[in-house]
């Protein structure tokens, strides 16, 4: 199954490869990352990074890469009550709609520029050649861009991801490598969508430059997947004093993978990962999470929060590194998850790797079921038994939603949390 | 004050390893080297059943198609398995009473704080002595065949209760469990028997001390414990070995079975050669260790302090079956200079309202490295199943590391599970705390490292938690963080 997929994939390499006009040193890139991938082909169970994540029905597909089958924006809507994109990925190919003032988007002919302004090559904040779908992305991205953002952005900019797959199976792979200017701040939503019949695979992979005191939000909103198949792969690296916060809402999709993957190269920087996860159906969810401290005196904090319904599994693995030297580090993970059927499964691995002393490492893991107590206090005041467990899974799974940085976006997210649950939240509020 | 820490940090790092020291016993050993007729010269020593020596060679095959684990977080050189001697046995060790033990034994245990005769035991203590492939003395038999409690060397048993040995050997660690438990149970020599008849509470802690003594040779002993119905029994088990600049291999296999409504205590206290300070020698202890609770409301604990060898690789587990079964683990693992230790637990909920709790501590100084690895597995028949775990590491210097790998896996929507881990050095705070009081840096180290591990040790038996406190001020006085 994976070998055909594989086979197929080079097929199609070797198509691209000849009508090629990109620059050598990205073609070589893409050339390596190709032999890598079908050198050690797609990760299986037997993979400890994918032990409770299963491949096969995503590697049935004989998907298409290259160009969208149309070139005309869809007409979709994306999240519900967040303006149109201003930029579009449609199977990774980009198209301009309005780009914010200080946000520039450069794409890879600039890398054949010689001289002083070189664009940096991506791949810098990710394992191009061992990690399967990062070099997938690598050989076939469409167009690797960078988005510069030099000035602090007043709202956030929305970015809409979506894979066409109207007649055919159909990998979209957008690749991202943002930088945030030093001093500046902004933020991110990236709203995953599938568009069609046929299955799709998006296979992202965004890197994050963030400069000295940066400060960057990123939302990866995962609403329109449907039953498509998506893996994501965020790899962050900040300098001293920057901060990010990443929120992950993963309320879509038949398999879903999201690997955030962050380095606090800097002293003093700080990054907050948030996830809220939603299960129902057959859906597999895995987030896959990574801190490495490297720098004195960072902090870290992780919170995840999920339901798994019905016969859906939710995968956790975080991992906290502190490298030698990393001292006076702060580092918190927690993943709390409600296993809300007897067909459900919840798998989590929360690990600690550290290497240096003087620091303050925690993480927790729990696993559980409604309180009785707290759903017969609800009743007990009158609200019927379905609403109150409706009323309990809301305000359970909601908690990484407080942080968000505008109330218009929290209630946005709440609202959509909350039709999830399928909550009728005005009543309450 | 780092001046002082550096001084103290000295005297911890030049303390010797006490129980170093070489016998001059007489032994006969194997030729070095493992192969089909190596397993029949073993099998010929101890004049065993044909049955066992099927078993063996089952186990053997097996063993050949299999790789050696490289999972775990620890780095040593491939093992040459064919340069190692499978068994070392003391030449004079047929006796009828133990008066009749070779006085050069009898010295070496008694050097190791290990009095084979009877009267001068503590009270309540029945000890059965492993020198390297052998079992040379087991005390206080009698008196615990009155009350039907077999305690003896597992060679005595297969000769003495092959029907028990049948039934149960291998049953909790079968041979294709994993490497080291194929290769023990191709080579096994030597290790402790008990049972525990229904209704039988054992009035006397029983214990087994390990000592390897012979160089070039590995120890691999195998111990089964089987307590019956409405059963009690709690075991103690310690073990040494000389000083070597070669690494030597043990690999044992211990199986718990507890019945109905019965009940094992199982403790360790290792303390191996733990290597010198630059990493040279020490043992390499690669040890299954597996109870079943296979009665309702049975239960089963392990309690272990790991100070000593070069390598730990250990996960004593409980498979939770019976329903309403109980499960524990209490763990003190501390790890100094090059030691490399992964060890951790994995519990295995089957069986309705089953429940269990997981209590690690780890410690590491020097250049080390400690890893807890833990799996908490519940089933979808599990129903109301509980878990509790807490995972505990502490930093001593800033050259070693502290790793937690949890593996947490939950079906039933009725079970609960919590797990905490936290990972921090001694605080300032604390330390000022106690030397505003009075208390010397080094006292005020002790303390609070004995207060950090009091919730293991406190499930450790009387004269071993003696012994385990001792251990732990050798290998921590006064490293400060």
């Amino acid at each position: 199954m994976a070998a055909e997929l594989l086979e197929h994939l080079r097929e199609q390499f070797l198509r691209l490869e000849q009508t090629s006009s990109e620059p050598s040193e990205l073609l070589q890139q893409r050339r390596r990352a190709l032999e890598a991938l079908l050198q050690r082909g797609f990760p299986t169970t037997r993979h400890e990074d994918w032990k409770y994540t299963s491949l096969a029905p995503v590697l049935r597909y004989r998907y298409e890469v290259g160009a969208p089958a149309s070139e005309e924006l869809p007409s979709l809507s994306m999240v519900q009550g967040l303006p149109q994109p201003q930029l579009w990925l449609l199977d990774g190919v980009p198209h301009v709609h309005e780009l914010p003032a200080g946000v520039e988007l450069r794409t890879a002919e600039r890398f054949a520029l010689n001289g002083a302004r070189r664009e940096p090559l991506p791949g810098q904040l990710v394992d191009v050649e061992g990690d399967a779908f990062v070099a997938l992305n690598t050989a076939f991205a469409p167009v690797p861009l960078t988005l510069t953002m030099r000035e602090s952005l007043p709202m956030p900019m929305h970015i809409g991801v979506v894979t066409q797959a109207d007649a055919v199976p159909r990998l979209g792979q957008p690749r991202l490598l943002m930088s945030v200017a030093s001093g500046t701040s902004a933020a991110l939503i990236f709203s995953f969508a599938h568009h069609g019949a046929n299955p799709s695979l998006t296979n992202a992979v965004f890197e994050l430059l963030l400069q000295p005191n940066a400060a960057l939000d990123v939302l990866l909103w995962q609403d329109g997947l449907a039953d498509a198949f998506a893996v994501t792969t965020l790899a962050a690296r900040l300098e001293s004093g920057a901060r990010l916060r990443v929120w992950t809402l993963s309320f879509s999709g038949a398999l879903v993978r999201n690997n955030v993957y962050i380095r606090l190269a800097g002293g003093a920087a700080d990054a907050q990962l948030y996830g809220v996860t939603m299960a129902t159906g057959q859906r597999l969810v895995d987030h896959h999470t990574r801190v490495e401290h490297e720098a004195e005196g960072c902090s870290s904090n992780q919170l995840y929060k999920s339901l798994a319904q019905e016969r859906a599994t939710v995968n956790f693995t975080g991992r906290i590194y502190v490298h030698p030297g990393a001292q006076r580090t702060n580092a918190y993970q927690a993943h709390r998850a409600l296993l809300l059927s007897t067909q459900a499964t919840v798998n989590a691995r929360p690990q600690l790797e550290i290497y240096a002393d003087d620091v303050r490492c925690t993480h927790g893991a729990a696993v559980g079921n409604l309180d009785e107590q707290a759903l017969f206090y609800l009743r007990s005041r009158g609200i019927p038994e379905a609403q109150a467990r409706k009323l309990l899974l809301y305000a359970f799974v909601r908690e990484p939603l407080e942080a968000l940085p505008s109330d218009a976006l929290r209630e946005l997210a709440e609202r959509s949390l909350a039709e999830h649950i399928q909550l009728p939240i005005e009543e309450f509020a | 004050m780092p001046v002082q820490q550096d001084e103290v940090l000295q005297q911890v790092t030049q303390s010797e390893y006490k129980y170093g020291f070489v016998a001059n016993i007489e032994e006969e050993i194997a030729p070095v080297g493992l192969n089909e007729d190596i397993i029949r010269f073993i099998w010929e020593r101890k004049g065993e059943p044909e049955w066992m020596l099927e078993w063996r060679l089952r186990a053997y095959r097996h063993w050949k198609t299999m790789q050696e684990p490289r999972w775990a977080k620890v780095v040593y050189p491939p093992i040459d398995y064919q340069a190692i001697s499978y068994y070392a046995a003391p030449k004079k060790r047929h006796v009828q009473s133990l008066d009749e033990i070779d006085p050069e034994i009898r010295r070496m245990f008694e050097k190791l704080g290990i009095p084979l005769e009877e009267q001068k035991l503590l009270a309540g203590v029945a000890v059965d002595a492993v020198l390297d492939s052998a079992s040379v003395a087991t005390t206080f038999k009698e008196k615990l065949a009155e009350l039907g409690i077999i305690f003896c060397s597992m060679s005595e048993a297969i000769q003495k209760y092959p029907e028990l040995v049948q039934k149960y050997l291998g049953s909790v660690v079968p041979y294709t469990d994993n490497f080291f438990a194929a290769l023990n149970s191709a080579v096994f020599s030597d290790g402790s028997f008990v049972y525990v008849p229904p209704g039988v509470r054992c009035p006397m802690e029983l214990s087994t001390y390990f000592r390897i003594n012979a160089a070039r040779t590995g120890q691999f002993e195998r111990t089964l414990i089987i307590a019956d119905e409405g059963a009690y029994v709690s075991y103690l088990e310690g073990c040494t070995a000389p000083m070597r600049d070669e690494n030597q291999l043990h690999a044992a296999v211990v199986e718990l079975i507890a019945l109905d409504g019965a009940e094992i205590k199982y403790s360790t206290v290792q303390n191996w050669y733990p290597g010198d300070r630059e990493g040279r020698g020490g043992i390499y202890n690669f040890v299954t260790k597996r109870g079943i609770c296979l009665g309702r409301e049975s239960k089963i604990s392990w309690t272990q302090v790991e100070t000593g060898s070069a390598i730990t690789w250990k996960y004593p587990s409980v498979i939770l079956k019976g329903e309403g079964s109980v499960g524990e683990f209490y763990s003190v693992a501390v790890t100094n200079h090059r030691q490399q230790a992964d060890t951790g637990t994995k519990m295995i909920h089957i069986g309705r309202h089953t429940r269990s709790r997981i209590v690690s501590k780890g410690i590491a100084a020097g250049h080390s490295s400690n890893t807890y690895r833990g799996l908490v597995r519940i089933l979808r028949g599990a129903d109301y199943a509980r878990n509790y775990t807490q995972c505990d590491s502490l930093l001593i210097g800033s050259s070693c590391g502290a790793h937690t790998f949890p593996y947490i896996e939950v079906l039933n929507p009725t079970a609960v599970t919590e797990h905490e881990a936290m990972t921090s050095k001694i605080g300032e705070d604390m330390l000022f705390y106690c030397r505003q009081r009075g208390i010397s840096e080094e006292d005020a180290v002790a303390l609070i490292v004995n207060g950090y591990c009091r919730e293991v040790l406190l499930h450790l038996p009387m004269e071993f938690a003696v012994e385990a406190q001792k251990l732990l001020a050798i290998s921590l006085e006064g490293s400060v963080g």
